[in-house]
């Protein structure tokens, strides 16, 4: 497997595959914008992983996905936020960072509260392996060893979960968005 | 993306194209995943495609968070940069079957050049100002984790949860406050204005007060309250740096670190106390004219400023 020796390399395999990237920003969605992503993509990547990346090129497209994910989901908000706005419309929030997190203005405790209250509709397994891969990063492949199932296990307990966040974040938006 | 791109709240998006962007979400999902050539055609053949899969991941995205801050402790323990870090490690150390992905809790890093002062909004009503030359990173659901990295971060917490800052090896719990810590090299300050904080909660459970501080090195085992000026607490943000009982070194990295000019003190100066107010646009404007305040000479030094005399 080919290795990137920290973030030298990576920057390095990013432009000899800006084509490819680029072509995947677009087909995201990303418009005309796709430049700026782009370049974003290049700064996230310089001052991201500190040590050696394996399989750099799933690293990029890993990253690029991860940028228009938050690319597509900030518009969201701020379309979202524009409406909750007009509708305050007495303070204004040009001091703040309009960059991240913009749930922030979501009570937090509330989402949790919906979460904890349906977590008994995802399996304990599904639950677990779904953890595993997204928060610890184990490949599905090491999970199905670890669990002792087959991998095709592992792929419809992952759909199952992926599922069932969309269809909680579906409740959320009707509960607290409207 | 335009606005035809995205469909309306509520509408139903057809179920056969959910389920085609739940198989592509699971695929590429997995750190093994390497055939995006295949991916983007699927998305290339109609922005329906990308609004269904996205549709998926920012659901992901947003509730990741709340269900991993649901687990029982012992499962996330590591905070995610330290989590990364271990995974980084074991990839080099070339066990079978662990890639490194990029992490789905992403902490953000904010830093600051020299001179320069930033607003970040934490959660809730809570706001993080940092001076010139520092780096903090903020992590964990709600954004509550923060580590000092290097530099000086002023916090005005109006929220009622709890917020967790470390510098170092020096941990603090706000109990709703307003309140500095600041890094320089290996030493950590922690100076309160208003309310209380608790500095290491799990071991001296030391609570400092407004007008109080505490001066420690990692690795410390002593810590000890002492008297500060609580008007100094963000006086940088006001363009003043006001000081009682203040080492002469701590007041060079200040400079430092609000002019963007390189202040130092010789070896014998540094520990010299100084109490009273500078101005940091004057510092800026004529660093020599501090001399008379400070009761040392300040002149240049290589490409900075020397606050004493000889080496």
């Amino acid at each position: 497997m080919q290795e990137s020796d920290g973030r030298g390399g990576l920057v390095a395999v990013l432009r000899e595959h800006r084509g490819a990237l680029r072509r995947y920003l677009l087909a995201h969605g990303a418009g005309e914008l796709v430049d700026d992503l782009l370049q974003e993509l290049e700064i996230k990547v310089r001052q991201g992983a500190a040590g050696p990346v394996q399989a750099p090129l799933g690293y990029l497209y890993r990253a690029a996905t991860n940028l228009m994910v938050d690319h597509r989901r900030s518009l969201q908000q701020a379309q979202a936020r524009e409406r909750a706005w007009a509708e305050l419309a007495d303070r204004t929030e040009a001091s703040s960072d309009p960059a991240p997190s913009a749930e922030r203005e979501i009570d937090a405790r509330e989402q949790l509260k919906v979460v904890r209250t349906r977590l008994h509709e995802l399996p304990e397994r599904a639950r677990r392996i779904l953890l595993r891969h997204r928060v610890d990063g184990l490949s599905q492949r090491a999970i199905a060893a670890e669990f002792q199932v087959s991998q095709s296990t592992v792929e419809s307990d992952l759909r199952l979960a992926y599922r069932w966040l969309d269809d909680l974040r579906r409740q959320l938006d009707k509960e607290i968005g409207a | 993306m335009t606005p035809s791109q995205q469909h309306e709240d509520g509408m139903p998006i057809n179920e056969q194209l959910r389920e085609e962007a739940l198989s592509w979400l699971v695929r590429s999902n997995d750190p093994a995943f390497t055939d995006w050539e295949a991916f983007t055609s699927w998305l290339e053949q109609s922005p329906a495609h990308a609004d269904a899969y996205h549709e998926l991941a920012s659901s992901e995205r947003r509730l990741m968070p709340l269900l991993h801050e649901l687990e029982p402790a012992p499962a996330k323990q590591a905070k995610p940069v330290r989590r990364w870090a271990i995974a980084a490690s074991l990839a080099i150390a070339g066990l079978v079957g662990v890639i490194v992905g990029a992490p789905a809790l992403s902490s953000e890093a904010y830093e600051t050049a020299a001179g320069q002062t930033r607003l970040i909004r934490l959660a809730a009503a809570d706001e993080m100002i940092l001076n010139g030359s520092t780096k903090v990173v903020v992590s964990g659901w709600s954004r509550r984790d923060v580590r000092i990295e290097q530099g000086q971060a002023l916090f005005r917490l109006a929220g009622k949860d709890g917020l967790e800052v470390r510098s170092g090896d020096l941990e603090i719990v706000d109990i709703g406050t307003i309140f500095e810590v600041t890094r320089d090299g290996s030493t950590n300050r922690v100076v309160v204005a208003d309310g209380a904080v608790m500095v290491d909660p799990s071991a001296a459970r030391l609570t400092l007060r407004a007008g109080q501080q505490v001066q420690a090195r990692d690795g410390a085992t002593r810590l000890m309250a002492q008297a500060a000026a609580a008007d100094s607490v963000g006086s940088w943000q006001r363009g003043q740096l006001i000081y009682l009982e203040a080492p002469l070194s701590d007041v060079a990295a200040d400079l430092s670190r609000s002019t963007g000019l390189a202040f130092s003190t010789t070896s014998a100066m540094g520990a010299r106390r100084f109490s009273g107010t500078l101005s940091i646009a004057e510092a800026r404007r004529d660093p020599a004219a501090l001399g008379p305040l400070l009761g040392a000479p300040v002149r240049p030094a290589g490409t900075g400023w020397k606050i004493g005399e000889g080496s």
